[in-house]
């Protein structure tokens, strides 16, 4: 069944196979071109901290160029999983049943189940190795430049999200999601649709209200107004809130009302937030000192393998899901073997 | 095969109530009906594509099935669509598959979209032939065939009932069609069995009469009758001996058989 699933599915994945190829060529030119930039200009050691010695003034356009860049291609590796979602997972079993060919198919000798695995595993297996191939070069390019090419702090999405463990588990939910809406909807244009918008929503809920909360952050104090010193100290942290912590040690955002009163009104009495007024007046208030609510920096694989974990989940259990469906809707317990 | 108490709803609506009927190896069978009489329910039910709601049908080995839509792959060759068979069916014969296509007269890499209807009728017939199943079960299987396609398909079923003693069940709406094709009827309307039995039998135990109007047709069950001024036609099934004279009783053929159940079916459910 393996040769009917790739028969029938070859020119998308080779489509899809080709997508691949054109980013891989992309990235692994980007990666030459960025560093040949590097090593004539002597930019190396601004490559680990744009902080190091000099190299906020030494930098210059040409990088800002090169942001513009890695975020084309991570939006480009984003858009691989919606490619798989909405043309391979989509379509997988919608055209089946909108054509109606799922009458042949599932009234052949072979049974039902056998023909779903097939077809999935045509679909999913090279999408997720060309995920795993593709999240491998990118890490392979923005690791060669580090800070040069992404400023931001090391769990940005854009760093994040195309990582091979996270992009494995996007397109794996991606196939399990269009499978079950292609089973649902049953028609190919609306089952696209459907899950090109529930794809991208559960992916930037996710985003949104899920990873903050994997592991529980961290309160990391430092002095009142002082942003900087944290960030130096940990640049791949995850910074999700700014504020100060009570007397009792425990964090209050710096979007708090009252807060926001204190240290304006702290602000305006001691001129500024970097005086030894403007820390004696917070504390007058009750503040024991400015800090961070973060994840830091090490717990990155930890996240990652909680990402791809949860979304690998999820499309594994679509996928049973329209298995066990598809077994208990043409079961053939009706048929009774032919006597020997 | 064989259904005791066959039933089966789509939401609130009933296709099929209380269906029993067999069929056996070695004969094909009729299913006729009007659209929508359930005949494509019934078929899918055999094939496994339905679940039935009530009652109970066993399908004893192999099913064949060719669907009334004729699905095929529209990006397959005919050669892609045989290989599909072989792969997908233990008791694949890929020698008969190729000498049927060829006798069709399907060109092997013309891909199925570009085909005509007759010519994806006869590949799905093909397709479900050349699995040597123990049960064939065909949705409408000559309705876009050309005559002599046609005929050609019809041998081809008949020689496999021979050869292989195959069970068939075939539906059309269209009872000449399957004149001198099957070998038993089953009448369906409005989900239910109206008629069934040996064809010979039906056609042996029915005569039509044409008479003068005060003919007193004794114990014999009217199927229907329509009375003129002054003659009387009727459909009666035998209970006995007729006593007419021969030229006003003639044999019925199915056609008129099978209209005349219909009609009563419907006059009952009017009632």
């Amino acid at each position: 069944m393996i040769w009917v699933a790739w028969r029938q599915h070859r020119t998308a994945l080779l489509a899809l196979g080709l997508y691949v190829l054109v980013l891989l060529v992309l990235m692994v030119y980007y990666r030459a071109t960025m560093l040949a930039v590097v090593d004539m200009r002597g930019w190396s050691e601004c490559v680990p901290s744009r902080y190091a010695a000099g190299c906020l003034r030494r930098l210059d356009a040409t990088v800002w160029g090169w942001y513009e860049s890695v975020d084309n291609v991570r939006l480009a590796l984003i858009g691989y999983g919606v490619l798989v979602g909405v043309f391979l997972g989509a379509p997988l079993f919608a055209r089946e049943f909108e054509q109606n060919t799922h009458l042949f198919a599932l009234s052949q000798s072979v049974r039902p189940s056998r023909w779903f695995a097939a077809k999935v595993a045509v679909v999913a297996v090279p999408a997720a190795l060309g995920a795993l191939v593709l999240g491998a070069v990118y890490r392979w390019w923005t690791t060669a430049l580090g800070k040069l090419v992404v400023p931001q702090e090391g769990f940005h999405a854009g760093l994040f999200e195309p990582q091979p463990p996270a992009l494995f588990g996007y397109v794996v939910f991606a196939v399990g999601l269009g499978v079950v809406v292609g089973l649902v909807v049953r028609r190919v244009v609306p089952a696209m649709a459907v899950t090109l918008v529930a794809w991208l929503g559960a992916l930037y809920a996710v985003r949104r209200f899920a990873r903050p909360d994997y592991l529980t952050p961290l309160v990391l104090e430092r002095p009142f107004g002082d942003y900087r010193i944290g960030y130096e100290a940990d640049q791949d942290r995850w910074r999700l809130a700014e504020g100060v912590t009570d007397a009792a040690g425990r964090f209050v955002s710096s979007r708090d009302e009252v807060v926001q009163d204190a240290t304006r009104s702290c602000q305006i009495s001691s001129g500024g937030q970097h005086s030894v007024e403007y820390h004696d007046c917070m504390t007058a208030l009750g503040y024991r000192s400015g800090a961070d609510l973060v994840q830091p920096g090490d717990r990155f694989w930890v996240f990652q393998a909680i990402e791809a974990t949860l979304f690998t989940a999820a499309g594994v259990l679509c996928v049973l899901g329209a298995m066990w469906w598809l077994r208990k809707r043409f079961r053939r317990d009706i048929r009774v073997p032919a006597a020997a | 095969m064989r259904a005791r108490g066959l039933g089966a709803r789509y939401r609130r609506d009933r296709a099929l109530r209380d269906c029993s009927f067999e069929v056996a190896p070695g004969g094909v069978t009729a299913l006729v009906g009007a659209n929508g009489a359930g005949k494509s329910t019934l078929l899918k039910l055999a094939a496994g594509l339905l679940r039935p709601t009530e009652g109970v049908l066993e399908v004893r080995g192999e099913v064949g099935f060719v669907a009334q839509e004729k699905p095929l792959y529209r990006g397959f060759t005919v050669a892609e669509m045989l290989e599909y068979g072989r792969r997908a069916n233990p008791r694949w014969d890929d020698r008969y598959a190729r000498d049927l296509v060829d006798r069709a007269g399907l060109p092997r890499d013309r891909r199925t979209g570009r085909l005509s209807g007759g010519q994806r009728a006869s590949l799905s017939l093909v397709l479900a032939l050349a699995r040597r199943p123990d049960v064939l079960l065909l949705d409408e299987p000559l309705a876009e065939m050309d005559p002599v396609a046609r005929e050609d398909a019809v041998r081809w079923v008949m020689l496999a009932v021979e050869e292989t003693g195959v069970a068939v069940l075939l539906s059309s709406h269209v009872v000449a069609d399957l004149d001198g094709v099957c070998d038993r009827l089953l009448a369906l309307d409005r989900g239910e069995v109206r008629l069934d039995g040996p064809v010979e039998d039906l056609v042996d135990g029915h005569r039509l009469v044409v008479a003068p109007r005060d003919t007193d047709l004794g114990a014999h069950e009217v199927i229907q009758e329509r009375a003129g001024e002054r003659q009387l036609t009727a459909l009666v099934r035998l209970r006995g001996p007729l006593e007419l004279p021969d030229d006003q009783v003639t044999t019925p053929n199915l056609d008129e058989l099978v209209v005349a159940y219909l009609r009563r079916g419907r006059a009952a459910v009017a009632a």
